[in-house]
């Protein structure tokens, strides 16, 4: 009886011992007899001909189409060859190889190389290219997972990534705070050291991060509609200007729109973090119109925000375009000047609403984002993201940049050489993160998604990634610490 | 009567991840099970871990203890993924309210529905004998796919049509996920895809099979190849979608007769362009109606809904303006009964019951009802529900 035991036992060791070799010299078989194809390899995500920062994770993809029974990629610049890791249709690349085919690339292309056995043959696709940029980027990005309609969300959770390698932690979620909304992280000047973000519903608030120690503000007073929704630090961080608005939520009946989100109301205030003062002047809060989307300028001279008159009734929702306006505002003393300068008039029957402008921190640049009408560009197939040179007003339609979806929730990074977005390019229903290189003349690259460690990750990923943030260094508290700030007293203003 | 275990297809739908999924690299499913057979399991562990001490006492090989802790290990894993499982924790019968026989019927009815048989729906109902609102619920439903909505409307209790269910966060997740089935079925894809998101947002996981597939189907129909695809891969990963997936995705794999199924769903999609606050049924009937005016199951959820209201003026106006202004060839009796109501009361002209009152024995037997109004004799009739229920 035991003899027949250990036989069995010897046997499923040995079946266990041949696939394991099976499967080694599977993974290491190279190609051989090759048939060149005339065309680019079917990859996902797309980093074909994409220009990345010299500090960029490993870029993991996906061969799609037809499965095939081995693969082989090779990635190389000048003397440095990599293979990368190939599993099914999966293609991953080592760490340490990476990092040392990065350093060796820069300012350089990448040339990618793939190769694939489809019942016993080899053909090998045209090789692609990565761009590899000395310009590299903020080491961390901040950013909000959400069920891509907004309207009813579970786990909901605000991440903080390390973009130079996989790492991620949640710097607030629903297991500490419980299941209610919250959004929005923001640094100043990203600076790790001042950041707020908020956390909604009862006992909620701004929670404001000032060098670690977590601040719960009620920043609402009387006569807002709302406590503040949309809201930017001043460089010398003593002032936030921010957007009080009534946001209402309503569905398309035509199924290719789907969700619209506008504000009945919406007024721009100033809130002084020193001495917890709101500030309000009726030039940023017209009862004719809704002011919203406020920004300062990189030098804290300007605000800029966005403007519309405001609608009778929601039936012509399409009318409810914004222009592109700004401010004066003296950082020093807290006051906004007499007139309001209208930079983009938008215009009825065209894309020329505006939304979410944000300042170059150079202050050469201001991105901003298009579409038809209304405040919430991410349900918009139309929205589309373009520039302003500050200097000239010219402005760039980013044609390169763009997508037939939604293209918007923009932030720059510190060396005003990237911007990151939000994107559903890829289903129009799945917002995901993606990098643009610009350089000194503002020509843009291709841009490309934020790598995932498993190449299949977005494809299993059925949340929205929102309201991307970049910033140089690791924030310095924790979803506890987020938790015990929501249960002390709220300062109010 | 219950020809196989519909609890198995029911879980089907709400396949979640699982340890098999991370050792295999595809989904399963969890299995349900009762408290009975999770104290059974729970015993079993607690047996084993009890053993160990003994092997040990006993001096026994510590090759043979090893192998112990490995089915201790296997056991527990089991445990874990199959009877302690999100799924045993997130879907249990109090939720619909019932107790588990009776949850193994209220199941029958909607798996029921779920393949198709819409005939089986309408036998299980009578042969199950409880009542709930998703039986009602999918009662109507496949009543309402073969043209017998106006017939059966009376037939059972509740009467649940779903048109006056509303989705937030307090709505019972029975009604969230049935919901989607109803849009779907009259052609309003905005609330099909809103209605199965939510769905999603409640399960476990947040994951919902059944809800990825008919997000699927939502955007197919829609048009949006981009998004069906996103869940149709997604559903292409699972070793039990997979043959799904192939159907449905668009090109040469999909079959002639989800295309068609597809086209004939095209026909009743919202052509309008408007702004919706709410979930509110009657625009989202009377817009499909507009767009589509052959749209039966739009028309009959709409005249049927204003006589559960008992609104016979609205259901005039409706009737009128959907119905006759058509053109409609459909005689239902229900309909007959609650004109014949109107008609009464507003003391109509012999004309005017001409051309209303097509069916002459309906104005026969509601001058008899009037002489007993509020009999049991007349409990199938519209007139006894008005007056009575």
């Amino acid at each position: 009886m035991r003899r027949n035991i250990n036989k069995v036992i010897y046997v499923v060791f040995q079946s266990f011992a041949t696939v394991a070799v099976a499967l080694i010299l599977s993974c290491a078989r190279k190609p051989v007899n090759v048939t060149q194809l005339d065309a680019l390899p079917d990859i996902y995500p797309d980093y074909k001909e994409v220009t990345v920062p010299v500090n960029i994770a490993p870029l993991n993809f996906l061969i799609r189409g037809d499965s095939c029974d081995a693969l082989n990629v090779v990635a190389e610049c000048n003397d440095v060859v990599v293979y990368a890791d190939c599993e099914s249709d999966e293609v991953t690349f080592d760490m340490r190889d990476w990092k040392r085919l990065m350093s060796e690339s820069v300012g350089c292309s990448i040339r990618v190389t793939v190769s694939k056995s489809l019942n016993g043959e080899w053909v090998q696709y045209k090789p692609f290219h990565i761009m590899v940029s000395s310009d590299s980027i903020d080491s961390y990005l901040t950013y909000r997972m959400i069920e891509p309609d907004y309207e009813v969300y579970s786990r909901l959770r605000i991440v903080e990534r390390c973009v130079e390698n996989f790492w991620e932690r949640s710097i607030c979620d629903y297991e500490s705070v419980g299941n209610r909304c919250m959004n929005c992280h923001t640094y100043n000047s990203h600076d790790s050291r001042q950041s707020f973000l908020y956390v909604r519903g009862e006992g909620g608030g701004m929670i404001l991060n000032q060098n670690g120690n977590l601040r719960k503000l009620a920043l609402k007073t009387e006569e807002m509609v709302s406590g503040s929704v949309y809201a930017q630090f001043s460089p010398n961080g003593r002032w936030l200007v921010f957007s009080t608005n009534k946001i209402i939520p309503a569905f398309h009946a035509r199924p290719s729109k789907r969700l619209e989100v506008f504000d009945t109301k919406s007024d721009i205030y100033i809130a002084d973090m020193a001495s917890n003062k709101v500030v309000r002047n009726p030039l940023l809060a017209d009862s004719t119109h809704l002011e919203t989307f406020p920004t300062f300028s990189s030098d804290g001279k300007i605000i800029y925000f966005c403007s519309a008159e405001r609608l009778p009734h929601i039936g012509n929702i399409d009318s409810l375009q914004y222009d592109l306006c700004r401010v004066s505002f003296d950082e020093r003393t807290g006051e906004i000047g007499d007139t309001i300068e209208t930079l983009i008039k938008s215009k009825k029957g065209e894309k020329q609403s505006v939304c979410h402008p944000r300042v170059s921190p150079d202050g050469e640049f201001l991105l901003y984002t298009v579409a038809d009408y209304g405040t919430f560009p991410i349900w918009h197939p139309e929205a589309d993201l373009q520039m302003m040179n500050l200097r000239n007003s010219t402005i760039y339609k980013l044609e390169s940049v763009n997508s037939s979806k939604s293209d918007t929730y923009h932030s720059w990074s510190s060396n005003s050489r990237w911007f990151v977005f939000a994107s559903k390019r890829d289903d129009g229903l799945y917002g995901k993160l993606y990098f643009c290189h610009i350089d000194d003349n503002g020509t843009t690259s291709k841009p490309f998604v934020l790598p995932q460690e498993s190449p299949s990750f977005y494809d299993y990923c059925l949340k929205s990634f929102n309201v991307p943030e970049m910033g140089k260094s690791r924030l310095p508290f924790t979803p506890e610490d987020v938790a015990y700030a929501i249960k002390s007293d709220a300062e109010s203003f | 009567m219950l020809s196989y275990p519909y609890h198995y297809y029911w879980q089907e739908q709400n396949v979640l991840f699982s340890d098999v999924y991370r050792l295999f690299g595809h989904f399963y499913y969890y299995q349900y099970a009762g408290p009975i057979l999770q104290c059974v399991a729970f015993v079993v562990i607690l047996l084993v871990i009890g053993h160990i001490p003994y092997l040990v006492l006993r001096r026994m090989r510590l090759r043979r203890c090893a192998i112990v802790v490995l089915i201790l290990v296997f056991i527990s894993d089991i445990y874990y993924t199959y009877l302690h499982s999100p799924f045993n924790h997130n879907y249990k019968p109090y939720q619909y309210g019932l107790s588990h026989r009776d949850f193994e019927k209220t199941l029958s009815v909607e798996m029921e529905y779920y393949f198709g048989n819409y005939h089986n729906v309408l036998q299980n109902v009578h042969n199950v004998g409880i009542q709930n609102v998703v039986i009602s619920f999918y009662y109507y439903l496949a009543s309402a796919h073969l043209g017998l909505l106006p017939d059966n409307l009376l037939k059972i209790s509740p009467k649940e049509l779903g048109t006056l269910q509303t989705i937030g966060e307090d709505t019972a997740l029975a009604i969230i996920n049935m919901m989607n089935d109803l849009y779907y079925s009259v052609g309003d894809m905005t609330y099909a895809e809103r209605a199965a998101m939510m769905s999603c947002v409640f399960s476990p996981n947040n994951i919902n099979m059944k809800m990825l597939k008919r997000l699927a189907e939502v955007n197919l129909v829609s048009g949006d190849t981009l998004a069906a695809m996103k869940y149709i891969r997604y559903l292409s990963k699972s070793s039990i979608y997979r043959e799904w997936a192939v159907e449905h995705t668009p090109g040469h794999t999909m079959s002639e007769r989800v295309r068609m199924d597809i086209e004939s769903k095209r026909r009743y999609l919202n052509n309008s362009d408007t702004l919706r606050l709410g979930d509110n049924c009657r625009v989202i009937l009377t817009e499909l109606l507009k767009s589509n005016p052959r749209n039966e199951i739009a028309l009959d959820y709409l005249l049927c809904t204003d006589l559960l209201l008992k609104d016979i003026e609205l259901f005039k106006r409706d009737y009128d303006k959907y119905y006759l202004e058509r053109g409609l060839e459909r005689q239902k009796e229900l309909y007959q009964q609650a004109l014949v109501i109107y008609l009464a009361g507003t003391d109509a002209t012999e004309e005017q019951w001409s051309k209303y009152i097509t069916m002459p024995y309906v104005k026969k037997r509601f001058a008899e009802y009037n002489k007993c109004r509020g009999s049991q004799d007349f409990k199938e009739t519209y007139w006894y529900y008005f007056d009575k229920e």
